[in-house]
């Protein structure tokens, strides 16, 4: 009684321990980016080649892309709201409307398909193996497609028969599910009519949600709306069937299903959730699992349509409330937690019948055949709740290593439970490991290493002083596949088992204390070997290669180490793991599973790889299975779209090459990789060859932006990774062109080189013709001009001949005019006696003199005068006529001999014969004059000047006898007497009367007047030469002053001696 | 004009009305009956097919629910003709033309009066399961169901047929819209054109039904089938106080006509079934229809439209000279 108590108590206790760990996991992801659609009714889901995935609803088309859902409607050219089907082709995708009308996205736009068939919807869309398209309405028949039209409609010849499903067999021959089961019909291509070759007897007349070709295998799956799924093949035209459900129970509701890529079929029901059935290689149900159920909502449980992504998503298209993922989880978690057990699971052992669990209270075991927990009551009474630190089962026994209770075994036939005396020392029996071969148990403990003969049930020891073990205290014992024993123990020293001896490996050559703890292989045979502290070693023949935390590993502290079947190591840390590609070392760690539970400490070396190949690990907390069918290790990469290209902040629209006008653009590329099953992980690396030297980094923006492109040719190339790493094979590649401004290209040049070539020609020609041209008008003007200048000249010539003939005769009166007027003169002897010695220079300007010299002798006077008569040639001439005539009225016909006087009556002449005191305005002519009346016996002088002085040179002193700056003629200034000066003369004195002509005369090198005061310096400088001599000096000095210049006036000058 | 009377009454309704039982309550009709495809019209179906039409608001987007209570052919309610051996289809309509066909629309199953979608369909014969227990077809998506402006709604259409044998299948129907309980749907409402059910047996009870008399109609004619003598059959509305119809005998049709006021234009009119008094007739199964003066039959809504109509006597005054 009492025993059957405990067994009650035993069940209580552990009923429902670890049920979830043997079922395969999969999570099911609402996305809040989704949240459009929750309360739309999904009837399709497609992905098209772009990556897109494409949500049918009765509201509008939804595309997305990971991240972001757009809605396309009848606005879009939608055929209608209300989508019903749709299927893919290499050129775009169908989509089938409630209203009985199609459209179809060829990429970049909708069009619209309109059937003539009174709106009946199209049920589906399916393809011949021919690879046509047909469109199913519900009660019309068939629409054949052509390319975005309807080429034909197929009708029932003498029924009408509802469609809710179909699939070709051939390119004329399909099966059609209805409402009261399924035909195997036949297309009349002439007639355009459905012939009925066979009504299904072996599918039940119900209702047939969906027919699907095998994806694998021959044949076809039919679901039926209440009787399940059925695997039919056909022969000569009639259905043999299989329903699917004779081992398993399915639900009810089904309404939509999908084969996914390892030939398990998903389940969609109303109001029941999602199913999975695992299908054997023969097509046969394995078994049937339900992944998912809103238990808590029925109604928000209905699910319509199912679709598997390229990356192996199931995607959930929901009635009435959106849109769900099923992400596969690789790893399983259950936790642990037992009264009677306690919580952490210390060792594994599993089998294809049983699986065995150590833990820190004991040892229970699970049926793996049932699925149920096994009784193990009956010997709980023989075995101790000590913590199991290992199991090994044999074929016969299965070994139980205790911490601190030695070695148990249980026969697994009898269930009887045996203790197995190894050794009578305390630190013997704790033991740490249990590994073993078909003759001999490797058990490790904290006193040595126990070999223990399966056969002879004999013992031996391996110690430090036994063998020499580098430690007592063995931390693990690993067989490997060439069954050489390995055991790692307290110390940095690996050791190989061989023959009874060791062979000892150093691991780290480090002096600190390192702790080898796990051994594991991998799939190569490599031995790895994970510390405590300095993370895992990889032991080869020739070296050893260390990983750490470095290299990418969760932790350097590694409490289980195993190989998976997959190429991957897998180190346990606390809280966290890492998984290890042998190949290239790469190292992906994560501390949280798929719903987002943190994972715990793992328990060391309760880790197990079972004949399936999943990775049982033990933790301080439960147990977590690692099962690699779930592993997708068909990594796609994602497929790269350019979503949007602005150029200048204006959306273009997408173009494999797009060609600008010549410009300065800013230019935005928008683009995704589209990966559904982790699109936030997505990264990207771009160029735009012809403006980037170089990739981009890589980046998880999805954007770049050129601020300034000109005229070239520029590629933007994008690859992008998904979160595995799995890069594009190819760049998707846009080209720009930005076309070369004409003024650039280089045929430009070449035609601005003729055309300026041209223009310089034409310039050239024109400027030549214009030369010619005016070198015409040129030579015709020179001859005109010459004509003109020789008509000019013939004038000229003969003016000039008239000139030389009129001068001539001007010059021979002039010369006549000269010789009256030295007629009128007095002569020459006269001046030789009134003054032995003098000169005379008398350099008249023209022909005729406007000077003159006069002079006279009366009353024993000798008077002289050396006047300047203004202007000079004849009207000086003319002048100086009337001077001397005036003269010689004055003095020697009145006898007046005062020289004051006689200037004033000569002024008064000169008025007088010139009308100067006309009032019309009286003529400034006239003469200057100085006049010197000279006592020759007294040598007294007396001199009047009108304007020109004289010059008396006595003793070698210089004096100038000023003389009114009254003029002989009329003057505006001054009008009073004529001064008479006085003065006492001697012998040898000389003196000098002049014109101004001499002192007036340009020339020197500056081309200035000689000037009164240089003249008088000159006068007194020769004074002292005979007067012969100084005649010549003066004129000497004329000429070198004139220097050939023209005679400015005429020029007198009278010196004579005392 | 009619369908602004319609959405207007429709949307009054939905303020005090919520229920979408067929037979509605008020009604007080225990259930509708559907005969065996081989059974005989004298047991009170003439047809073996009943058609009723679910109104669901426009604005109503999430899924519905038929729930039909008792749909097998055995067990508690059903009437049995020997061993039960009947099978009674359901069939569920949308799409365009579920309603609009003019042969939906006609009394007779013939001709195209399973217009529109299939959307759902099940065969039902004995089964323990569902006996005095509800079977829910669905989710649908109202907008799966015929756009009728008139109604302000969307419409499926439900046909009950006896496919075989001899039986009687006594039913309800409820538009739900929860797969599990019967939750109205706010606004919706059923009818029919021609309402074939089960009388109660208790000779107390009177059950009414209400067909809606547009503004187009001037008289109405109104047919029962297999009345059995089993009472009397009375019109009320706004002007019309308990006007007796002819009653029809076994196995046979019966029509009367009746003029319509302009003040019964537009409004709903009730149709009395009062029980035999002195004698109980147990398990009377009727039918009945009511058409305007062009033969069109009009449509009896579970939750009359403008409410419940109340007679409005009209005083007569004359002058004492």
């Amino acid at each position: 009684m009492l025993r059957k108590y405990h067994i009650f108590i035993f069940l209580i206790l552990f009923s429902g321990l670890l049920r979830p760990i043997f079922c395969q996991k999969y999570q099911v992801i609402e996305h809040t980016e989704l949240d459009e659609l929750d309360n739309a009714f999904i009837y399709t889901i497609i992905q098209n080649f772009d990556g897109y995935l494409w949500i049918g609803t009765s509201d509008g088309l939804y595309r997305f892309d990971g991240f972001n859902l757009n809605k396309y409607t009848k606005a879009d050219s939608l055929a209608d709201n209300f989508i019903t089907c749709s299927y893919r082709t290499q050129k775009g995708l169908w989509f089938g409307h409630m209203n009985g009308s199609l459209s179809f996205y060829d990429g970049e736009k909708f069009s619209k398909i309109h059937a003539k068939n009174n709106g009946n919807s199209i049920a589906n869309i399916v393809e011949s193996p021919d690879g046509t398209i047909w469109a199913a309405t519900f009660t019309g028949g068939l629409l054949q497609l052509g390319s975005k039209s309807i080429r034909k409609t197929y009708s029932f010849k003498n029924e009408d028969i509802t469609i809710y499903s179909l699939c070709f067999t051939t390119d004329n021959e399909v099966l059609i599910g209805s409402y009261d089961g399924i035909r195997m019909c036949k297309l009349n291509h002439q007639e355009k009519s459905i012939s009925i070759l066979n009504h299904s007897t072996e599918i039940p007349k119900t209702k047939i949600q969906d027919i699907k070709k095998k994806k694998k295998l021959p044949g076809y799956y039919i679901l039926t709306q209440d009787s399940g799924i059925y695997s039919i093949y056909l022969l000569n035209n009639q259905i043999r069937s299989e329903q699917l459900n004779q081992k398993i129970n399915l639900p009810y509701g089904i309404q939509a299903f999908t084969e996914d890529k390892n030939s398990d079929i998903w389940l969609g029901t109303f109001g029941h959730g999602i199913y999975k059935i695992s299908m054997a290689n023969d097509s046969t149900a394995k078994n049937i699992v339900q992944i998912y159920s809103d238990y808590q909502d029925n109604a928000t449980s209905n699910y319509k349509t199912l679709y598997q992504d390229r990356d192996e998503n199931i995607w959930l298209g929901k009635y009435g409330s959106g849109l769900q993922k099923v992400v596969n989880q690789t790893f399983s978690f259950s936790s642990f937690k037992n009264q009677h057990y306690g919580t952490s699971i210390t060792a594994i052992w599993i089998e294809s019948d049983y699986k065995w669990i150590g833990t820190d209270k004991g040892v229970f075991r699970w049926s793996v055949s049932t699925n149920k927990q096994l009784d193990l009551s009956v010997i709980q009474q023989d075995i101790p709740n000590d913590e199991v630190s290992a199991l090994y089962a044999d074929k016969k026994y299965l070994w139980i290593g205790y911490i601190q209770s030695g070695i148990y075994k249980i026969n697994r036939l009898t269930n009887q439970a045996i203790k197995v005396h190894i050794h009578d020392g305390l630190l013997e029996n704790n033991i740490t490991c249990i590994s073993g071969s078909d003759t001999n148990l490797w058990i490790g403990t904290k006193k040595g290493l126990c070999n223990y003969n399966l056969k002879t049930d004999s013992i031996h020891w391996f110690t430090i002083n036994k063998g020499g073990l580098p430690h007592n205290s063995v931390k693990h014992v690993f067989i490997d596949t060439e069954d050489r024993v390995w055991v790692t123990t307290l110390s940095n020293t690996l050791t190989e088992v061989a023959n009874n001896s060791l062979k000892r490996i150093r691991i780290s050559s480090e002096r600190t204390v390192v702790t080898l703890e796990s051994i594991a292989q991998d799939v190569n045979g490599n031995i790895w070997v994970g510390s405590a502290g300095k993370g895992i070693f990889l032991v080869q023949k020739d070296s050893i290669v260390n990983l750490t935390k470095n290299e990418g590993l969760y932790s350097d502290y590694c409490y289980a180490l195993i190989g998976d079947s997959l190429g991957f190591l897998w180190a346990c840390h606390r809280g966290g793991i890492s998984k290890i590609n042998t190949t290239d070392f790469s190292i992906k760690s994560l501390d949280q599973l798929a719903d987002n539970k943190k994972i715990k400490d793992f328990t060391p070396r309760a880790l197990f790889l079972d004949e399936e190949k999943k990775l049982w690990f033990g933790m301080n907390n439960g147990l977590l299975v690692y099962n690699p069918k779930n592993e997708n290790l068909e990594f796609a990469p994602p497929i790269v779209n350019i979503k949007s290209i602005f150029i200048n902040n204006q959306d273009y629209p997408i173009k494999k090459k797009i060609k600008l006008s010549p410009g300065k653009y800013k230019l935005k590329i928008d683009f995704i990789g589209i990966s559904l099953k982790e699109p936030d992980k997505v990264k990207y690396q771009y160029r735009l060859v012809g403006y980037d030297d170089e990739w981009s980094d890589i980046t998880k923006n999805n954007s770049v932006t050129y601020p300034r492109l000109t005229e070239g040719s520029y590629t933007f190339e994008l690859n992008s990774s998904s979160a595995e790493g799995i890069t594009t094979s190819q760049p998707k590649k846009i080209q720009f062109i930005i076309t070369t401004p004409f003024y650039k290209r280089f045929y430009n040049y070449i035609i601005l080189l003729i055309i300026l070539t041209l223009l310089i020609y034409t310039y050239i020609k024109r400027r030549e013709f214009i030369y010619k041209h005016e070198k015409l008008s040129l030579e015709q003007k020179v001859q005109e001009r010459t004509l003109k200048i020789q008509k000019q000249k013939k004038e000229i010539e003969k003016q000039r001949d008239l000139i030389r003939s009129k001068n001539n005769d001007i010059t021979a009166s002039l010369k006549y005019a000269r010789k009256l007027q030295s007629s009128i003169a007095p002569p020459e002897e006269l001046l030789i006696k009134l003054f032995p010695e003098h000169f005379l220079i008398s350099k008249p300007k023209d022909i005729v003199s406007g000077d003159f010299c006069w002079y006279t002798e009366t009353q024993n006077l000798s008077i002289v005068t050396v006047a300047d008569c203004t202007g000079h040639g004849v009207p000086g001439a003319i002048m100086s006529i009337l001077g001397i005539t005036s003269l010689n009225d004055i003095i020697i016909n009145y006898g007046i001999i005062n020289p004051d006087r006689v200037l004033e009556l000569l002024r008064l002449k000169v008025i007088t014969s010139l009308s100067q005191h006309s009032k019309e305005g009286p003529s400034l002519d006239g003469m200057n004059l100085g006049l010197c009346v000279i006592d020759q016996k007294t040598l007294n002088v007396q001199f009047s000047g009108a304007i020109n002085n004289l010059v008396h040179i006595q003793d070698g002193i210089l004096n100038i006898i000023k003389a009114d700056r009254i003029p002989i003629g009329f003057s505006y200034h001054e009008d009073r007497p004529y001064t008479c000066n006085e003065f006492k003369g001697k012998k040898g004195d000389i003196i000098y009367l002049y014109s101004d002509g001499f002192q007036d005369q340009f020339g020197g090198a500056e081309d200035k007047k000689y000037s009164s005061r240089r003249f008088i310096k000159t006068l007194h400088s020769i004074h002292n030469k005979p007067l012969e001599l100084q005649k010549k000096a003066l004129e000497d000095i004329l000429h070198n002053w004139m220097n050939d210049k023209e005679q400015t006036d005429d020029i007198t000058i009278l010196g004579f001696k005392l | 004009m009619v369908k602004y009377v319609i959405i207007f009454f429709l949307s009054f309704t939905q303020l005090f009305l919520k229920g979408q039982p067929a037979p509605a309550s008020d009604e007080n009709i225990p259930f509708l009956v559907t005969f065996g495809g081989n059974s005989v019209t004298s047991w009170g179906d003439d047809d073996f097919c009943q058609v009723f039409f679910c109104i669901i608001p426009v604005d109503y987007t999430k899924p519905v629910y038929i729930r039909i209570f008792d749909p097998e052919i055995g067990g508690k309610y059903d009437e049995n003709k020997g061993a039960f051996d009947t099978q009674v289809s359901f069939s569920v309509y949308g799409g365009k033309s579920c309603w609009s066909d003019d042969d939906a629309k006609s009394i007779d199953p013939i001709g195209n009066y399973k217009s529109g979608i299939l959307l759902a369909h099940r065969m039902f014969g004995e089964d323990a399961q569902y006996d005095d227990s509800w079977y829910t077809m669905g989710p649908f998506n109202p907008l799966e169901g015929e756009y009728v402006e008139k109604f302000g709604g969307r419409i499926l259409k439900i046909i009950a047929q006896g496919v075989s044998g001899d039986d009687g299948n006594l039913y309800t129907y409820f538009l739900s819209t929860d797969p599990s309980e019967n939750k109205e749907i706010e606004g919706g409402n059923i009818f029919t054109y021609e309402y074939t059910f089960r009388l109660a047996n208790n000779k107390n009870h009177i059950s009414q039904i209400y067909p809606f008399v547009d503004d187009k109609t001037i008289s109405i004619e109104v047919s029962n089938f297999d009345w059995d003598n089993d009472g009397v059959i009375r019109i009320i509305s706004v002007s019309k106080n308990g006007v007796l119809c002819d009653i029809s005998h076994e196995d046979n049709w019966i029509k009367r006509e009746f003029p319509i006021n302009e003040e019964e234009k537009n409004s709903t009119i009730e149709i009395q079934f009062i029980k035999n008094q002195k004698t109980l007739i147990r398990n009377n199964n009727v039918a009945i229809v009511v058409r305007n003066q062009y033969g069109k039959s009009l449509p009896f809504f579970v939750i009359p439209l403008g409410g419940v109509p109340v007679y409005t006597p009209k005083i007569r005054m004359e002058n004492i000279n």
